[in-house]
């Protein structure tokens, strides 16, 4: 019997096979899309095609979510990805991870190497950007008459800073689209617009071709009036947005970057008004004060204030006087009173009584001392007379008594002056006797 | 010397500049009265100029168009 192998087998190893081989995996593969169906699931099936072959592909909803174009039949693409077997349909399939419109590599190699080249020239360096101007007269809009782009902006105007705006219509998608945007920039700095939109709707990635011409960039860059770019894609900035002075994502928000709200530039203008009032007002109360203090100097230096003030000094002067004077004639008064107290008669009779007590009490004192002593120098002189009295040699001669003398009659009152043979006087009461001394003993 | 420009002749910016300057000069003070009266009223003749400007100037919108005679305006309006 033939050995066999089951259909789940064979498709098992076909499987095996094909996502064992290098060849087969991660690979690009380009072709016609020829059938193209996205299911509810969100995953996309696609045929791709060339002259001879057809190609079935899967794409997973996962990797459908990052396309960034959409692919529609008959479209040149390269798929990325790798084959696959599916047993129960028995079929292959070619899992796509990415897709891309076919020759979008070189479009993006050459796009690259644009703006490494501009960008090394500094054409979309920070420092080129100018500042819009605050109120423009007339805005200049590059885009398309029919399309959104500038009814929007003619909107978004009417509510804004009132300018005018000159449209110069260009192409903004399709061969030689980006001639028509540079003659048209040209032809509006020649009339000398303030500002200058560029703009379309949103779309596809090829659509953005032209605002990333050169051409274009560099028109922008040689603009004389500043340009806002609103090339719509926020996604994929175009080089026409990089280059430009300022980037906006819708038209809309281009012509409020190019236009202040009316509310704002009434509330500045408001503003200005209010400073110059409170500033004219400040200046009036300014010159009132200075009026008023010169107005108080000269009430001050008003001849009815001098007098006033020449009044004052004088009724002061004349307080200060009274006073003195007052004081003075107190002074004297007490001094007279003084004076005139001692004077009274009444007062000097009892000086005069005084004084003659005094005298009276003097002359009894003198007279008693005086009689004191005479009466004791009386006293005196008896006792002395009597003592005399008594003392009396005679009175003594009168009592026996007798004395002696020398021969030269000196009284002799010592035995030792008398020496035997010696002449002596012998005095008594009633006359002299001579005599010689004999002997003398001495005791 | 360039003449200065009439209110009236001014753009908006022009007015606003002025009248920027000219609040400057009131608030700086150092003035006299009668010419402080004086600046406050360019100021306000400014501010009229400004305001004719916001309130009453009638916004264009045109279309260039280029013919065998040249480049010439037309008025534009969306449909």
């Amino acid at each position: 019997m033939v050995e066999s192998i089951t259909v789940t087998q064979f498709d098992e190893l076909v499987k095996r096979t094909l996502t064992g081989t290098k060849e087969l995996c991660d690979v690009f593969v380009s072709g016609e899309i020829s059938e193209c169906k996205i299911a509810p699931s969100g995953h996309m099936y696609f045929t791709m095609k060339d002259g001879q072959a057809i190609l079935r592909c899967n794409m997973w909803r996962s990797s459908v979510s990052t396309l960034k174009f959409k692919p529609e039949i008959g479209l040149k693409v390269t798929a990325f990805g790798s084959a696959d077997f599916y047993a129960p349909n028995g079929q292959m399939n070619f899992i796509v991870r990415n897709l891309a419109p076919f020759g979008e590599g070189e479009q993006k190699k050459a796009l690259e190497e644009l703006t490494n080249k501009l960008l090394k020239e500094g054409l979309f360096d920070a420092e080129r950007k100018r500042p819009l101007p605050k109120y423009p007269r007339v805005i200049g809009v590059v885009t398309s008459a029919a399309g959104a782009v500038i009814k929007d902006i003619i909107e978004t105007a009417r509510l804004q800073f009132p300018a005018d705006i000159l449209l110069a219509p260009a192409s903004v998608q399709g061969e030689g689209a980006d001639i028509t945007m540079v003659h048209a920039l040209e032809l509006l700095n020649n009339e000398n617009v303030d500002v200058i939109i560029i703009g379309r709707g949103g779309g596809s990635k090829e659509d953005l071709s032209a605002f990333n011409s050169e051409a274009l960039v560099r028109a922008i860059a040689a603009s004389k009036a500043p340009v806002i770019s609103a090339v719509g894609h926020a996604t994929d900035k175009s080089l026409t947005d990089r280059v430009a002075d300022k980037y906006a994502e819708t038209p809309t928000q281009a012509a409020m970057l190019a236009l202040l709200p009316m509310d704002q530039v009434r509330k500045e203008l408001r503003g200005y008004e209010l400073l110059a009032a409170r500033a004219l007002q400040s200046t009036i109360e300014r010159v009132g004060t200075k009026l008023t203090y010169q107005d108080s100097r000269l009430q001050q230096n008003s001849p009815a204030k001098y007098i006033e003030r020449q009044r004052n000094s004088l009724e002061k002067m004349c307080m200060r006087m009274d006073t003195a004077l007052q004081t003075e004639i107190r002074g004297c008064r007490s001094s007279f009173d003084r004076a005139d107290a001692k004077l009274r008669p009444s007062n000097a009779m009892a000086m005069v009584n005084e004084y003659g007590m005094r005298l009276d009490g003097i002359c009894s004192r003198a007279d008693n001392s005086i009689r004191n002593i005479l009466t004791g120098r009386s006293q005196r002189l008896e006792s002395l007379s009597s003592k005399l009295e008594s003392d009396n040699p005679s009175s003594v001669l009168k009592r026996g008594y007798s004395y002696i003398s020398d021969e030269k009659g000196n009284t002799i009152t010592s035995a030792s002056s008398l020496a035997k043979g010696s002449v002596i006087t012998v005095k008594m009461r009633d006359g002299r006797a001579k005599a010689e001394i004999k002997e003398v003993q001495k005791k | 010397m360039t003449e200065e420009k009439r209110p009236e002749d001014m753009t908006f910016e022009e007015s606003l500049a002025k009248l920027n300057e000219l609040v400057n000069q009131l608030e700086n003070g150092g003035l006299d009265l009668d010419k402080n009266i004086e600046i406050y009223e360019q100021a306000v003749v400014l501010r009229d100029r400004c305001r004719k400007i916001l309130e009453e100037s009638e916004r264009k919108v045109q279309k260039l168009m280029e013919t065998a005679d040249g480049i010439k305006k037309e008025d534009f309006s969306v449909e």
